[in-house]
């Protein structure tokens, strides 16, 4: 990936707003869709081209340039002052029994957001640590006590030791708790998919640029429903329905966010990332014929064929084992990351919002890299370095992320939509998410 | 009247216009180019978007004000709008030194923590005194259930009918002595192990190898009336509690409320390796001692057999349930034991006693 090759934008795209007719999202710029014309619109709203276009009378008014690019996202955040702010976070969270985390989120949060600035003006992050934490007691007060409840029941009503399935009773109550974890498991897998939508929808409308915050339509229910179905979906076809799921999930998510009264389009088709799925998924095949072939001739060898009985292998043997045994994670894990860069990509190259067109070109082997690092930053500092990744994410999205175009300020309206009072409750219970 | 040049977003657009802010006496206001009259927001209602540190801009909302937003960039401002509002000083992080506040924070968690780890067991007695019986009962249960679990296959129960009768008069016996809620349920378990445990709640659990070993029927009597001296002072019903209470504000603190629970189902089993402590022993010593004089039963067993058990096997560290790990006896014990044993009877008839010794033998 070039340096000069990251500032181009996908071929073919105009940075206006003038797209395809018929769409009716994009006959009125800044209106939401659905709504033809906002109340209190101008009459001319609707009939006259986009203000923001290239030449026109009033440009739109840069509140700061300092020198600031006009194409990329600038981060100044600092290391030392992200890590003062974790490490006193850690140890209120200690103070305070795990409560405070909630202002700690919103702390970080707050940093972070502030310390990115789009065209000279920051970015705004306005939620409060009193909206998690109330987002947090509901799901608590739902989820609770099934959860809670069932953990206590096998406590003081413990199984069978050494159950006898032949034995009615043992049966009986085996099959009980099977079907209460079942049920347990599949509740979880749904709300965890409620909950990414209803976490994202808080953050939208929790972030703020220039006063306007995001918001997002849709229900966090239905998208629940879509997210459980097709990651059945992805089991049952061995993967191969991914990256079509994904581009829906996607599409959920991003065609129903609107930024102010400027909605945001993503026209992404999974058509261009079946390529690099498919390199991923074909050397993941391998890495299991040659890991599952390696384990069994090691255990043929070790294998006396006339006795039947196989020997304990040695150290070095039981290393090789093992390390064949994490081939197969470590090989999709790692090739992943081509399918996921070109996912990005493809979602930045196909989204619109209001005037401004995007572009990620991130490569593969760079998320590869991006991805491996942060987890080794984790790792070997047992968490200690946690701020010094979320800072490498900011940083990341600053390297990579290109806008075009230009927007109207004056014509983008503020949300009609204050977003949902409470918070990413089912994603705290749940245990999602670390930032 | 000190002004200042920035931006104002009236909230209802994206638009942010070049504005003049002035700081009068109640209020901070705000006026566009032309001088018209952009928001007048009074000091106390000022609040800071984010912590402002050195050298970034400083963005200013009104508590009433809606959506619109203010932000100035001359390093100077926040210090100056700072005097007439005091508590945006808290947001203000230019100057603020990180050490301090690090070691402040550090140092109260620290004392927050030992204070927790001292206090809490403090807190497990009354608590447990309180807790229903069937509550006890059923930790108990579970309890039991967990640690011969850990035992796999050698936890089979004895079923020697002779035997059975025999152990159970004899606590029965031993529990008419005292007024307690407690109904003491007993079991011998066909396992080597030289010892005993008592659950919560009046579970009480043999192991062959203590009968095997005990040279008189008044040693498992001794040992018999020392388990139910810690049924009857809570003392596993205060250990479960102080580690349930450790697990959950420990976890609380990591941030793993969801692994509470299944701490707790852990616990049961660690109960049984675990000592209760010297105190804890003495007291169960002390009120077994009281059951078996007041049962008049030969207390000296007790004694005897401790030293016995210490001389033969050693201490060699193997054995998770072994009984001088989780019963250390000391001199002081034996010497206090055997200056308060008064009783002279036996514990039960040489039929009995030979009975118990073969409980196990039944359906092997």
């Amino acid at each position: 990936m070039g340096g000069d090759e990251r500032t181009q934008f996908p071929s073919g795209h105009q940075p206006i707003v003038q797209r395809r007719p018929g769409d009716p999202r994009q006959s009125v710029p800044f209106a939401p869709a659905g709504s033809p014309r906002m109340p209190g619109a101008r009459e001319d709203d609707a009939t006259s081209p986009p203000q923001s276009a290239p030449g026109s009378a009033r440009p739109p008014i840069e509140t700061y340039s300092g020198g600031a690019p006009r194409d990329r996202v600038v981060e100044d955040g600092r290391f030392g002052e992200l890590f003062v702010l974790f490490i006193i976070n850690v140890l209120l969270g200690i103070l305070t029994l795990g409560i405070y985390r909630f202002w700690g989120k919103t702390r970080i949060r707050k940093y972070i957001w502030s310390r990115a600035s789009f065209r000279g003006e920051r970015f705004e992050y306005s939620g409060t640590g009193l909206e998690l934490f109330i987002g947090f007691l509901f799901a608590l007060l739902i989820f609770g006590p099934p959860f809670f409840g069932f953990y206590a029941w096998i406590y003081f009503d413990p199984p069978p030791q050494n159950p006898d399935p032949t034995n009615p009773v043992h049966f009986q109550r085996l099959m009980e708790i099977y079907a209460v974890a079942i049920v347990l498991v599949i509740v979880t897998f749904y709300f965890m998919h409620v909950a990414t939508f209803a976490a994202y929808r808080y953050r939208l409308s929790r972030t703020q640029w220039r006063g306007i915050r995001g918001s997002v339509s849709g229900s966090a229910w239905t998208y629940g429903f879509l997210g459980f179905g097709l990651s059945m979906l992805n089991g049952i076809s061995m993967g191969w329905t991914k990256p079509w799921a994904d581009t829906v999930l996607l599409k959920y998510r991003l065609n129903q966010t609107m930024i102010g009264s400027a909605p945001l389009v993503c026209n992404i088709e999974a058509g261009k990332l079946y390529p690099s799925f498919a390199l991923a998924w074909i050397v993941t095949m391998v890495a299991t014929v040659v890991a599952i072939g390696g384990i069994v001739s090691i255990f043929v060898s070790l294998t006396d064929l006339r006795t039947g009985r196989t020997d304990p292998p040695a150290m070095t043997v039981l290393i090789v084992l093992v390390l064949l045994y994490l081939l197969i994670p470590v090989v999709w894990l790692a090739t992943i990351n081509f399918y996921r860069a070109a996912l990005i990509r493809q979602t930045a190259a196909t989204s619109r919002l209001s005037g401004l067109a995007f572009a990620f070109p991130v490569g593969g082997w760079r998320l590869l890299w991006f991805n491996f690092s942060n987890f080794f930053l984790v790792l070997i500092s047992l968490g200690l370095l946690l701020p010094l990744v979320i800072l490498r994410y900011a940083r990341f999205v600053a390297e990579y992320l290109r806008v075009d175009g230009d927007m109207d300020y004056a014509q983008v309206r503020q949300s009609e939509s204050k977003g949902p009072r409470y918070g990413e409750g089912i994603a705290e219970f749940f245990g999602m998410g670390v930032i | 009247m000190e002004e200042f040049r920035g931006y104002f977003s009236d909230g209802r657009t994206a638009e942010m216009r070049p504005a003049l802010v002035r700081l009068g006496a109640s209020a901070l206001g705000v006026r566009g180019e032309r001088g018209e009259a952009l928001a007048e927001w009074p000091y106390r209602d000022l609040r800071l978007l984010e912590e402002v540190y050195a050298g970034q801009p400083v963005r200013l909302r009104s508590r009433n004000g809606g959506d619109a937003r203010l932000v100035v960039r001359d390093p100077g401002f926040l210090d100056a709008v700072s005097r007439h509002s005091r508590h945006l000083h808290g947001n203000n992080m230019q100057r603020t030194r990180a050490l301090p506040r690090i070691l402040g924070w550090g140092g109260a968690t620290i004392a927050t923590l030992i204070a927790l780890y001292f206090g809490l067991p403090v807190l497990a007695e009354p608590i447990a005194a309180v807790m229903p019986l069937s509550w006890e009962e059923r930790m108990g249960r579970s309890v039991r259930g967990q640690v011969l679990a850990l035992l796999g296959r050698n936890s089979r129960e004895c079923a020697g009918p002779e035997g059975k009768a025999a152990i159970e008069a004899l606590v029965n016996r031993l529990a008419a002595t005292v007024e307690t809620r407690y109904r003491f349920d007993v079991v011998v378990v066909d396992n080597g192990l030289v010892n005993a445990f008592a659950a919560p709640g009046g579970y009480i659990v043999v192991f062959r190898g203590l009968i095997d070993k005990a040279s008189s029927a008044e040693e498992v009597a001794g040992v018999l009336a020392h388990e139910m001296g810690h049924v009857i002072e809570r003392h596993g019903t205060e250990a479960l509690i102080r580690q349930l209470g450790m697990s959950a504000i420990f976890g609380a603190m990591l941030g793993d409320a969801s692994g509470i629970g299944s701490t707790a189902a852990d616990i049961g089993s660690q109960l049984a390796v675990l000592s209760y402590g010297r105190a804890a022993e003495r007291e169960a010593d002390a009120v077994g001692v009281d059951m078996l004089n007041r049962a008049d039963i030969r207390g000296a067993g007790l004694v005897g057999f401790f030293r016995r058990i210490g001389k033969e096997t050693g201490d060699d560290g193997k054995g998770i349930l072994r009984y001088l790990g989780t019963h250390p006896p000391t001199g002081e014990r034996a010497a206090d034991i055997e200056a308060r044993a008064a009783g002279r009877g036996d514990a039960m008839s040489a039929a009995e006693w030979q009975a118990l010794r073969r409980i196990c033998a039944a359906g092997r």
